[in-house]
């Protein structure tokens, strides 16, 4: 192999980070395996997690905030949160995942994407577990048992490369900008209720002309919100039983692409001058 | 020759910034094509060619760009501008144990490292045996790596390493450390590997190891390439950059010469130079970084013709130094050292170094005079003589072979904190260092010191003066101020032992640490000690008696305090049996083996208001000495 600065293709560059899934593979074990193995309930937590959150969300929404669905409460809050679980983890912690890994980017040669798209490959094990738990409980209780489960799949894809693009923007923004962790957090507070989770998108619509005329315009921007499309999807085959739209398909899949070339195109310009940030 | 690594004209520069960045701004830098901060040539121009099979060497002062050049070629950055062809695979081991997860097992880790540096997961399993094998630490492969000792780690670390099998391994100052044994073991899994075909590159600032293992050396000073060449040729060069770099001032009287280089200052009486290398200069240390004062640039203030004000500024970190050096006579330096607060907010410690010549054969405490081992460790580590220790008084050396003046450094008019450090150099530095370190804590922004150079006679005049100045004597009775500690003797045997004669407040040992001061010293002793801790000060004073030694002790309270129990604190040996009569009654204190006094005061209240009040005084006489 002969090496020289700056001549390698596209192509060839997104090889590289393709050879490299067993590293990625073997960060994201590590995150879990260090983040379970010293506490009691272990790996537990990641179950307990939702779970209480889902009740106490469930407690104030059903009974204090009445918010009108037709399904169980419950079941249709962890439809949502599991999915946004999963992304505001992923962004929230993997943020600051460069500069918390310093030492290796200082030390060592990888490419940099590889720590954000680890960090998302660990908690989407997390998610995966969770979600195969959770997933007998609406088809059991809802009957939505159908051939649109076979449609399951796509929104799992999309929402781990929309996390993943998301991530790694955020996370090269903060290997030079150490303020962009903190503009993140904010950013996933406002973020958690412009995302239909724990109301429907139709109750948005059900407010006009109950607010003020001048807040319609920010609630209607929630239509470009690409976790709401993802979570109609899921909302969709799990809740429904009907396969998702594919008007929300088809944006977040535009957005996601974009999103991905964008993040990778300023890792290949600035991804190997990162060490030198630390 | 089969030529691996081909580097033309590899240039990096970093810009360093002085302030934050604000994310905000960085849209409108980029419209206005505003570039912040400053530029920094790490590399510039460098061009070098390596063969297959060539362990090649680099070495160069800290900051000549050696790391960033490794790190160039094992693509944790980037070059400015340059070009670079490598063939094969590179591994690079920078730090060993980067990569290493404390909470994972050993084999766990060998798993996670390998593919940090690029291995496949096959190829690690199949290695796996002879990774442990290597590392011998066979029994403890399952447990954590958090409970290896340091050690160990490196040796999973490094058996990992060379069993990935490169092509190229670039290696940053990993092989000095372990045990010989397995250092030992290292060399040869080098040697080895580089008879297979692997090229191998190594930073090093071990010459003696550089020059017996390396066939061709490259020697880097800021950022250029100074030399390549076998590792004789450049190694000598090496060394002789040290002292011989560009002159930035001199002062001179009579025949004492001080000659000011980038790195420190060097002294030079009647035509011999009395330092070497650095020379004297001054280090800050923040964190775990060194700043030394080759790496600052210097202004030079005022120049007079014994006198000079220099300003040492570190550029990238905003800190600076001004240097105050005067020839006060042909033997004596004033050297004052301004810091200005702000910089003791941003460092942790100051030292203050002297790199003196190797023909000096003898090293002088305030306690004593001890001679350098004769047999100097060859190895390319130095020897600790003295380190960590209390802070001393003055530090010199004398003895030397060929007529060189004794030279001390003085540091009475310094705070007693910190430490003292006495190092003779091995391969890597031939000479000796005297070292003393000030903490950030003692806030103190100017430090004045004083060299002086002394013929035998004076030295020992000197040394005495020093001694004397703290005794004082009657018959066989002596009361000493030594190392900050009071002691009593008698007939030449302590009667006190560690931390000597003390004051309790509070039952805190508040004296310790506080700063000592000598009042006055004729036909008595004067002394003041004020605490660090506390706004107090004691002042005893001694006087020495036809039948015995008066001592008198008064506390002066620069501010308010509470007290509810002082005691004067007399620890004793106690399996001697020997008790001391001060002229006040003692009381046994069986937990702490010493014999403490309690201050009759006339009103605990007294205390309470800023002041100067007598706590006692007495006689100290031997004929009261007695078993009990």
């Amino acid at each position: 192999m002969t090496m020289a600065i700056g001549k390698t293709s596209y192509l060839h560059d997104l090889k590289v980070v393709f050879s490299n899934r067993d590293l990625i593979f073997s960060l994201a074990v590590k995150d879990f395996k260090v983040r379970y193995r010293s506490a009691t309930l272990g790996f537990l937590w990641m179950l307990l997690n939702p779970v209480l959150q889902m009740l106490v969300l469930s407690l104030v929404f059903s009974f204090i905030v009445r918010i009108p669905v037709d399904v169980p409460y419950p079941i249709f809050l962890l439809c949502g949160l599991l999915p946004w679980n999963f992304m505001s983890m992923t962004l929230g912690i993997g943020a600051s995942s460069l500069v918390n890994e310093r030492n290796l980017v200082k030390k060592l040669y990888f490419p940099r994407e590889i720590i954000p798209i680890s960090v998302a490959a660990g908690h989407f094990i997390n998610f995966l577990i969770a979600l195969l738990l959770f997933l007998p409980v609406p088809l059991f209780f809802l009957k939505t048992w159908s051939w649109a489960l076979l449609f399951l799949p796509i929104p799992i894809l999309l929402l781990a490369l929309f996390t993943i693009s998301i991530t790694s923007l955020a996370t090269l923004s903060d290997a030079f900008f150490r303020d962009t962790r903190f503009i993140v957090e904010a950013l996933l507070m406002v973020w958690f209720y412009a995302t239909p989770i724990f109301y429907p998108y139709s109750y948005l619509t059900s407010l006009t002309g109950v607010i003020p005329r001048w807040i319609m315009p920010f609630v209607n921007m929630i239509r470009f919100n690409p976790m709401a499309g993802i979570i109609s999807m899921f909302r969709n085959i799990l809740l429904k039983g009907e396969p998702p739209r594919l008007a929300d398909g088809l944006y977040v899949l535009i957005i996601t692409t974009a999103l991905l070339l964008f993040s990778f195109i300023l890792y290949r310009r600035h991804g190997p001058i990162i060490a030198d940030h630390m | 020759m089969n030529t691996v690594i081909r580097i033309s004209n590899l240039t990096k520069t970093y810009r360093v910034y002085r302030q934050r960045r604000l994310l905000a701004a960085q849209p409108i830098h980029l419209l206005t094509r505003h570039v912040e901060g400053e530029l920094l040539y790490a590399l510039q121009d460098v061009s070098f060619e390596v063969g297959k099979g060539e362990i090649f060497g680099i070495i160069g002062h800290n900051g000549s760009g050696k790391s960033t050049l490794l790190k160039i070629l094992s693509g944790i950055t980037r070059s400015d501008s340059g070009s670079i062809e490598i063939q094969g695979r590179v591994t690079s081991l920078l730090e060993l144990g980067v990569g290493f997860e404390q909470e994972l097992t050993g084999r766990e880790n060998i798993y996670l490292y390998g593919s940090l540096i690029g291995l496949p997961r096959e190829m690690i399993e199949e290695k796996e045996q002879s990774i442990i094998k290597f590392s011998g630490i066979e029994k403890f492969i399952d447990m954590p790596v958090q409970s290896y000792s340091s050690g160990m780690l490196i040796r999973l670390a490094f058996a990992t390493a060379v069993h990935t099998e490169p092509d190229i391994l670039l290696l940053d100052e990993v092989m000095g450390v372990g045990d010989s044994e397995f250092q030992h073991r290292c060399f040869q899994a080098i040697q080895s590997a580089v008879e297979r075909g692997v090229t191998v590159l190594i930073v090093s600032h071990g010459l003696s190891f550089i020059g017996s293992f390396c066939s061709r050396v490259m020697c880097l000073h800021q950022g250029h390439v100074a030399a390549i060449g076998t590792a004789e040729q450049v190694v000598h060069i090496y060394t002789d950059s040290i002292s011989s770099r560009e002159k930035i001032c001199e002062i001179s009287r009579d025949d004492l010469h001080i000659q000011f280089l980038p790195a420190g200052f060097h002294i030079e009486k009647s035509g011999r130079i009395l330092t070497l290398a650095r020379g004297l200069s001054v280090n800050l240390r923040k964190w775990e970084s060194d700043f030394m004062s080759s790496e600052a640039a210097w202004t030079v203030v005022d120049l007079k013709e014994d006198a000079v004000h220099l300003r040492l500024r570190w550029g990238h970190w905003n800190l600076e130094v001004s240097w105050y050096i005067r020839i006060e006579n042909n033997r004596t330096i004033n050297w004052t050292i301004k810091t200005g607060r702000d910089l003791y907010r941003d460092v942790d410690d100051i030292g203050i170094e002297a790199m003196v010549s190797e023909s000096y054969k003898t090293y002088i405490l305030p306690e004593e005079f001890r001679d350098f081992p004769r047999t100097i460790n060859r190895g390319f580590n130095m020897e600790y003589l003295l380190s960590q220790l209390q802070p001393r008084r003055f530090l010199g050396v004398t003895g030397s072979t060929d007529p060189k003046p004794s030279l001390v450094l003085d540091f009475s008019k310094c705070p007693m904190t910190g430490s003292s450090m006495v190092i003779t150099g091995g391969n890597m530095m031939p000479g000796h260092i005297l070292q003393r370190m000030f903490p950030a804590e003692s806030g103190q922004d100017t430090l004045e010191m004083q060299v002086k150079l002394f013929d035998q006679d004076d030295l020992i005049q000197f040394w005495r003066m020093h001694q004397k100045a703290f005794t004082v004597e009657s018959g066989g009775l002596v009361i000493k101020l030594q190392n900050d500690s009071l002691t009593l003797d008698e007939q030449n045997t302590p009667l006190t032992r560690e931390p000597g004669i003390h004051v309790r407040i509070n039952n805190d040992m508040y004296s310790f640490p506080c700063e000592w001061e000598v009042l006055q010293a004729n036909c008595d002793l004067q002394l003041r000690a004020t605490s660090l801790q506390l706004p107090l000060a004691l002042v005893w004073t001694f006087c020495s008696l036809e039948n015995g030694i008066r001592w008198t002790l008064e506390l002066e309270f620069l501010e308010r305090l509470t007290i509810d129990d002082i005691r004067i604190c007399i620890p004793v040996f106690s399996e001697r049996g020997i008790i001391p009569d001060i002229g006040i009654p003692l009381v046994w204190d069986a937990r702490d083996q010493m014999l403490t006094a309690t201050p009759s005061f006339s009103e605990m209240s007294d205390f309470r208001t800023p002041g100067k009040f007598l706590a006692g005084s007495g006689i100290i006489t031997s004929g009261g000495l007695g078993n009990e």
